[in-house]
């Protein structure tokens, strides 16, 4: 039987020119929904009633359940009085596997609501019955291994292993007291199961002491020698255990902060750490593994591997150099992290142009972050400082190097982003270079409004769209000295919006991540598509406010070289 | 089926050495019951007296050992977080009363034991399983019986595809079980049930519906389904604007405290299209709720008066938090006497003075809602000062520890409050008088206490308390009071002591002022919670004269010199 596909069909057209509309004036009739959206939920193509259909914002931080309707008897789902915005679509049903997102979570569709939309009819969402895998994982002396993480590594159809981790069911996969575990709602397909990390890859936190080596189902070290599970759709495969080779321990590290200078203990620092990867590129970071206590003393535990340790990776007046230590096989102690004072900055933020004195009562809302970037490190130092209601602020702890700005993340309408960094009265662009003991003041940070956004859409013509591609598309400011990018995620029906953006010329490409469902697109098509993806670019001039529309056309009938 | 024990934490000290160097160790073992290490347990060890600064953490080797090194001269207690099923044995009282604290050299064992296990199917009306939905024991009654003060819920467990939930590492007690209960907080994601009403087992709505369940450690408790209704529950919702003080985050965290213990946090933040923070919360049954909204400022912290909700069959809109900034208090620490030292040589080091700041007005709440630490305690400066920062508007007291045994703490002088103004603090000048009951912090208040004194010459009184009647036994929980006998000091509660006594009958009194004292022994009531004793009998007025009123008709007197150690005092009990 042919495995059901996840298909979007949108039966309404959209009037593209009818876009001119100001941001600023949509805030405030936002809250009037009138759009609908509905559709059906089938599992092998037969309508289930009683599923749970969400519509979440994709701007909402919180995990608020958003609005939720419920599929009646003939399987089909309404929202109504939907307001314009971003949302994901998708069907709540732990049991179920959705055939086609299998990649981050949340599972569903991005849609995209604009104002005036009426009907949104005719989503389908298919899924299939969930399969099982269960088993149980013990040490070489058959002890159990309670609360151990599972993960499971699904092959394509070459046998190519693709990550099948939905972040969001890590709290599932995970050994009982017993050493057992049951992961369900998986889609049909072919599987590896494993426990334990790989010493390159991994950077630990939580301060563990025991980690296991990778090892798959049933006992082997190497993906090559593991054991594939085979799940019909809706099966189940149990007695898939695993026993873990061998333990190691991780060693304590331990030393004291100081004061570069005087040699003085610095108190209540954070330490943190940077893995060093075998080919000498950096591995994960943790910012705050531990803290200095009053006597400038540190501990932490670590795995065997290569670590740059430092302090005041996020907060307060000092930095630390770098030190680097090889954690083997015994604790490391004596390690000192030398601490210097780091310069600061000051001055005052303000508005370019005319603006009206709502939005200096803003000001006080947000932080401005400064960012340091080590070249020898790639290490990022940020601190922070509030704005004050006239607009000053003052930032210290500041490592020696090239200086970037950013504003505290702002959630809601009416945007500000920074034009540029005076200094003396000189344009700096967006960064400022200090030198070690050298101090910035008098400095003026200048906002604006970024009240402009580009819209648009992803036409693909003499032929369909490959399902298990999604695509992305990339703004990129062109004439600055730090170019920020923006992006957006193109949703089902082809749509993309970039918000909160400052005038100036953009330049668009395109970009996309795979689905993990089976591949049904014809392997010349594919590489066709993908080809003029790579290859589409276009460069817009962008207002200070206001919607820019651009249209991105793929024709699949079009071969290679033409 | 395994028998439940009771276990012993056992403890193998070794006598530090008089010349202690700074960068000991102190090394332990965590152990189960049948003797082998248990790996992975996260060991925390805590100094004394510091904030956050002095926490480390480690966890146990395949052994179960752990070790903490490089550790400076100070004292140190050690907490096992409970992990992978086993859980500690809870202190016994007079262990509770004085915290036990290590030193560098110590050898430590902890020993733990396999929790209780509850296990079952939760299904809907169809009885079809319910799948991936969150599952907790929440513990209404303690080991003892007794109901249990506070809210402890386990960490949930989810059913799997067949609807089967397993909860285990459960300290002894009796629970009920839940099914999409708001605790913990804890939120993996988007599901079904967020909108929806909890289902108690067997088959109930609400908690005083639930069968109980009676958990012992190491035992297993099978079929404990439940059925779950799935009725949509109401909402709580509304906004968090900034009162007198100016909110930073563009989120802020809202919590909500129920009555039946459920407690979960909504992220307020400002909505596309909107000006205002709101928030909202879900699934909720109905009853009486406590939201709370607090926000870390960049200088100062913020805090809205807590808001009491009655939910009774309908959603409530339109709770407005207003953010307030926190207040501040400070003081210093003066030795006075030192000319009648009682160990002149001796030399009194700074860091080992600590100052608790206690909050005593949330009895009535502590019931139900609130489970915040509400005990701060803080070292002193280098010039002798401390400062406790970010605390809620109350009624608070200072508790002060001596740092050695010859001193005790002679007065706690108080300055007038001042309102919340940059500098103020130093400029203010004493009200004068002892301070009493403590004081009334308002919304934004910076407060000078003026001075914590310590006075050289504390006594030590030890002793047995024995029963009159040869043979006779002591109840099993007694309270023992020192009573000042001195009429001038009747009022003065810093002269008050209490102490548990020890269930062979020994009793210790430390840090006592010199002067004249009568005893007075008090069975502890029944009702009393073992994990959370009462505030001390003398803060009260009305307490205190009892407390006078019955020393007098028990007439035990004793009388303590300076620097007096007395330690065969016997108590008869009647």
């Amino acid at each position: 039987m042919p495995k059901p596909r996840f298909t979007i069909g949108i039966l309404v057209s959209i009037c593209w020119l009818c876009l001119d509309i100001s941001i600023q004036a949509q805030t405030k009739e936002a809250k009037a929904g009138t759009a609908t959206i509905s559709g059906r939920v089938t599992v092998n193509g037969e309508p289930v009633a009683n599923v749970v259909v969400a519509l979440q914002y994709t701007t909402d931080p919180s995990t608020s359940p958003g609005v939720r309707v419920r599929t009646d008897g003939a399987g089909q789902f309404r929202f109504t009085g939907v307001t314009a915005g971003h949302y994901l679509l998708g069907a709540l049903a732990p049991g179920f596997a959705s055939t086609s997102d299998r990649q981050y979570a949340p599972h569903g569709v991005l849609i995209t609501v604009l104002e005036g939309e009426n009907n949104m009819d005719g989503f389908s969402i298919e899924l299939e019955r969930g399969a099982a895998i269960a088993g149980r994982v013990t040490d070489s002396q058959r002890r159990a291994i309670p609360e151990e993480n599972v993960v499971l590594t699904m092959l394509d159809e070459k046998g190519r292993p693709q990550q099948l981790n939905s972040p969001m069911n890590s709290h599932l996969n995970i050994t009982d007291d017993r050493g057992y575990y049951r992961i369900f709602g998986l889609p049909a397909g072919r599987y590896l199961v494993s426990v334990g990390h790989n010493p390159q890859d991994f950077t630990p936190n939580g301060g563990r002491m025991v980690f296991y080596r990778k090892t798959y189902h049933p006992d082997a070290t190497e993906e090559s020698k593991a054991e594939v599970i085979e799940l019909s759709e809706g099966g189940e495969a149990t007695g898939v255990d695993i026993t873990v080779a061998e333990a190691k321990l991780a060693c304590l590290v331990s030393g004291r902060i100081v004061d570069a200078e005087t040699g003085k203990p610095i108190p209540m620092m954070g330490v943190g750490y940077m893995k060093v990867k075998e080919n000498g590129g950096n591995g994960g970071s943790t910012m705050n593994a531990s803290r200095s206590d009053a006597n400038g003393k540190f501990q932490i535990s670590l795995p065997p591997g290569k670590y740059s340790l430092f302090g005041g990776g996020s907060n307060g007046d000092y930095f630390t150099d770098q030190s680097r230590i090889e954690v083997e096989d015994k604790d490391v102690s004596g390690i000192e992290l030398k601490a210097r004072r780091g310069a600061t900055i000051s001055g005052v933020v303000v508005m370019e142009g005319a603006y009206d004195r709502a939005v200096l009562a803003r000001l006080p809302s947000l932080s401005l972050s400064a960012r340091n970037r080590s070249d020898d490190v790639w290490r990022v130092i940020s601190r922070s400082s509030r704005i004050n209601p006239d607009g000053g602020f003052r930032i210290s702890g500041l490592p020696p190097g090239k200086i970037t700005f950013s504003l505290s993340s702002q959630i809601g309408a009416n945007r500000l982003s920074i034009l540029r960094i005076e200094r003396d009265g000189v344009s700096q662009g967006r960064q400022i270079e200090i030198g070690a003991g050298e101090q910035a003041h008098y400095l003026r940070v200048v906002l604006v409004y970024a009240a402009a956004s580009i819209r648009g859409q992803l036409k693909i013509i003499g032929g369909a769209a490959p399902s298990e591609i999604v695509a992305r598309v990339y703004a990129r400011k062109l004439g600055g000295d730090e170019s920020a990018n923006f992006g957006s995620q193109v949703d089902a029906s082809g749509q993309f919006v970039i918000e909160w953006l400052t005038a100036g010329e953009y330049e668009l490409r395109l970009s996309y991540t795979h689905r993990n469902n089976p591949a049904k697109t014809d392997p010349q098509l594919m590489q066709t598509f993908l080809q003029q993806l790579r290859q589409a670019r276009q460069t817009v001039s962008v207002g200070a406010s206001g919607v820019t529309t651009v249209i991105f056309t793929l024709d699949l009938s079009r071969k290679e070289g033409q | 089926m395994t028998i439940a024990r009771y276990f012993i934490i056992a403890i193998f000290l070794f006598a530090p050495s008089a010349a202690a160097r700074q960068g000991g160790a102190i090394t332990g073992r965590v152990v189960a019951d049948d003797g082998e290490g248990v790996a992975n347990v996260m060991v925390s060890l805590f100094a004394v007296g510091s904030q956050s600064g002095g926490t480390r953490t480690t966890a146990t080797d395949e052994n179960g050992k752990f070790r903490f090194s490089d550790l400076d001269q100070n004292e140190y207690t050690i907490a096992v977080s409970y992990s992978r099923g086993y859980v500690q044995t809870p202190p016994s009282e007079a262990e509770r009363q004085r915290p036990r604290y290590y030193r560098i050299g110590d050898d430590v064992t902890v020993t733990m034991t396999r929790g209780g296990v509850i296990t079952g199917r939760v299904t809907n009306a169809n009885s079809e399983p319910v799948i991936a939905v969150a599952v907790t024991a929440v513990r209404v009654r303690d080991a003892g019986g007794a109901p249990a003060r506070g809210v402890y819920s386990s960490r949930p467990r989810f059913t799997n595809d067949r609807g089967v939930y397993r909860i285990y590492g459960l300290t002894q007690g009796t629970y009920v079980v839940a099914a999409n209960r708001r605790d913990n907080n804890f939120r993996p994601g988007p599901a079904p049930y967020d909108d929806e009403l909890p289902a108690y087992h067997p088959a109930a709505t609400t908690r005083a519906d639930a069968a109980e369940i009676k958990v012992s450690v190491g035992v297993e408790i099978t079929g404990v389904d439940i059925r779950y209704g799935g009725g949509r529950g109401h909402t709580i919702s509304g906004v968090v604007s900034g009162g007198k003080g100016i909110v930073t985050r563009p989120a802020v965290n809202v919590h909500l405290f129920g009555a039946q213990g459920e407690f979960s946090t909504a992220l307020a933040y400002i909505r596309p299209g909107e000006d205002n923070r709101g928030f909202t919360f879900y699934g909720l049954t109905d009853g009486e709720y406590l939201i709370t909204a607090r926000s870390a400022g960049v200088d100062q912290g913020l805090a809205a008066a807590p808001a009491r909700i009655r939910l009774s069959g309908a959603d409530v809109t339109g709770i407005e938090m207003k953010l307030d900034p926190l207040g501040s208090v400070s003081g210093r620490v003066v030795i006075d006497g030192l000319s009648n030292s009682c160990d002149p040589k001796r030399k009194i080091s700074l860091e080992r003075f600590l100052i608790t700041l206690m909050r005593d007005d949330l009895q009535a709440d502590a019931a139900n809602f609130l489970q915040y630490p509400r005990s701060f305690s803080q070292r002193l400066d280098e010039n002798w000062r401390f400062t406790f920062n970010n605390f809620e508007p109350g009624h608070y007291r200072i508790v002060a520890r001596s740092p050695d045994e010859h001193l005790y703490v002679k007065a706690i002088t108080a300055y007038a409050a001042t309102p919340a103004r940059r500098g103020a603090a130093r400029g203010a000048k004493p009200a004068g008088g002892v301070w009493q009951n403590g004081f009334t912090f308002r919304q934004g208040e910076k407060m000078t206490i003026g001075a914590v004194t310590f006075a050289e010459g504390a006594a030590i009184l030890r002793g047995k308390i024995a029963p009159e009647n040869e043979g006779a036994r002591l109840p099993s929980r007694l309270r023992l009071h020192l009573i000042p006998a001195d009429p001038k000091a009747a009022e003065d509660i810093l002269r008050y002591s209490e102490t548990i006594v020890r269930s062979e009958g020994s009793f210790a009194f430390n840090n006592i002022a010199p002067g004249k004292y009568r005893l007075l022994t008090r069975v502890v009531p029944d009702d009393e919670p073992i994990d959370r004793p009462p505030f001390p009998a003398a803060w009260d007025a009305n307490e205190r004269a009892n407390l006078r009123k019955e020393a007098v008709a028990m007439n035990v007197e004793v009388e303590l010199k300076p620097c007096q150690r007395l330690t065969d005092q016997v108590v008869k009990y009647r």
